[in-house]
């Protein structure tokens, strides 16, 4: 069935249609949010408070803009919120992810690069933190990344081209020699 | 052939496919012979992995079954607005004509007695100025802004305005 359709159906109030219309984006959402909250219970709260605020707010999706937009415009926004909330209660801060020790081939090497690149993201702008993870990690173009954003194209680039001096200047030595 | 300077602009929208065919030409080629613009394009591409690998990892055993039980979980929680408006509903649940009346003339009774003092008198003109000369003026301004200015004119014993 089309999107369309199970958008429309969502609409009409029928609430089997919305798991059907949304499981394409469950993981993309989740990676989102895991890049910009960068722990897996959080990214779990989050998306699944992105899904509540789609299904309560669907009937006021026109279908002018594509709704992959419209949903990561709600899970931008809820992120961001997070983050202002943990800036402003840093006690509830969680512990880093401990280390997976079942999984044969994390390396130290991969979990020590991963481990720069969560704090170099952390020390990023959360806008600038969420145009990089939506570029890089979800592919979009600047024009849907403007679109989620709701800035400019220009905004889009200069905050892109930022963010990633951030990171290379902080990841060079991970990012040399490499390909 | 471009400088390292126009480069820098157009590497970031060489890696991300947001240059025209001429303009991906025209980077390739300088990349070629630019040994630093060829490094920053590699450094571009590598963090984009690096960033890419790093997210994979945490959604790779990510609990997305979860998601479902959570959703489910808070749409069976109503939000502020439903409870107002169920709390609301709920007044009317047990509707009896007789007490529904009652209630609309207490509360027709009610509004009549306290409205007149609530409501606020309305403000008296206030005299602004007078002059007191050959033909007395008199200067009024209300609340509304309007200003009305006065001439008195005695003829013949009796007061006239103008």
């Amino acid at each position: 069935m089309e999107e369309r359709d199970l958008i429309e159906r969502v609409q009409r109030g029928e609430k089997d249609a919305f798991q059907d219309l949304m499981t394409p984006y469950q993981r993309k959402i989740y990676s989102l949010l895991y890049g910009m909250v960068w722990d897996r219970e959080d990214a779990l709260e989050l998306t699944q408070e992105v899904f509540t605020k789609a299904y309560r707010s669907i009937r006021g999706f026109r279908m002018a803009s594509s709704f992959y937009t419209w949903l990561y415009r709600i899970a931008v926004n809820l992120a961001l919120d997070f983050r202002r909330q943990r800036m402003t209660n840093p006690e509830i801060h969680r512990a880093v992810d401990p280390p997976n020790k079942e999984r044969p081939d994390s390396t130290l090497l991969r979990k020590e690069l991963n481990e720069h690149i969560r704090m170099t993201i952390a020390q990023l702008p959360p806008q600038h933190r969420a145009i990089l993870l939506l570029r890089e990690v979800e592919g979009l173009s600047y024009k849907e990344i403007a679109q989620v954003m709701g800035c400019q194209l220009g905004t889009v680039m200069s905050r892109l081209h930022y963010a990633r001096d951030g990171m290379r200047r902080t990841l060079t030595p991970y990012l040399k020699g490499e390909d | 052939m471009p400088g390292c300077n126009h480069m820098a602009s157009l590497l970031d929208k060489y890696v991300d496919g947001e240059l025209r065919p001429e303009e991906r030409v025209s980077v390739e080629e300088h990349v070629k012979g630019c040994h630093r613009c060829h490094r920053e394009l590699q450094e571009l591409t590598t963090l984009r992995s690096r960033l890419q690998e790093a997210v994979e990892e945490g959604v790779a055993d990510a609990p997305l079954a979860r998601i479902w039980e959570g959703v489910a979980d808070r749409l069976e929680t109503p939000t502020i607005m439903e409870q107002m408006w169920w709390e609301f509903k709920g007044l009317f649940s047990s509707f009896r004509p007789r007490t529904a009346l009652a209630w609309g003339t207490a509360i027709v009774i009610a509004f009549l007695v306290i409205f007149p003092f609530v409501t606020s008198p309305p403000t008296p003109r206030v005299v602004v100025e007078s002059v007191e000369s050959e033909h007395p003026v008199m200067i009024f301004q209300g609340d509304d802004e309007m200003m009305i200015v006065w001439f008195f004119v005695e003829e013949e014993g009796k007061e006239a305005m103008r």
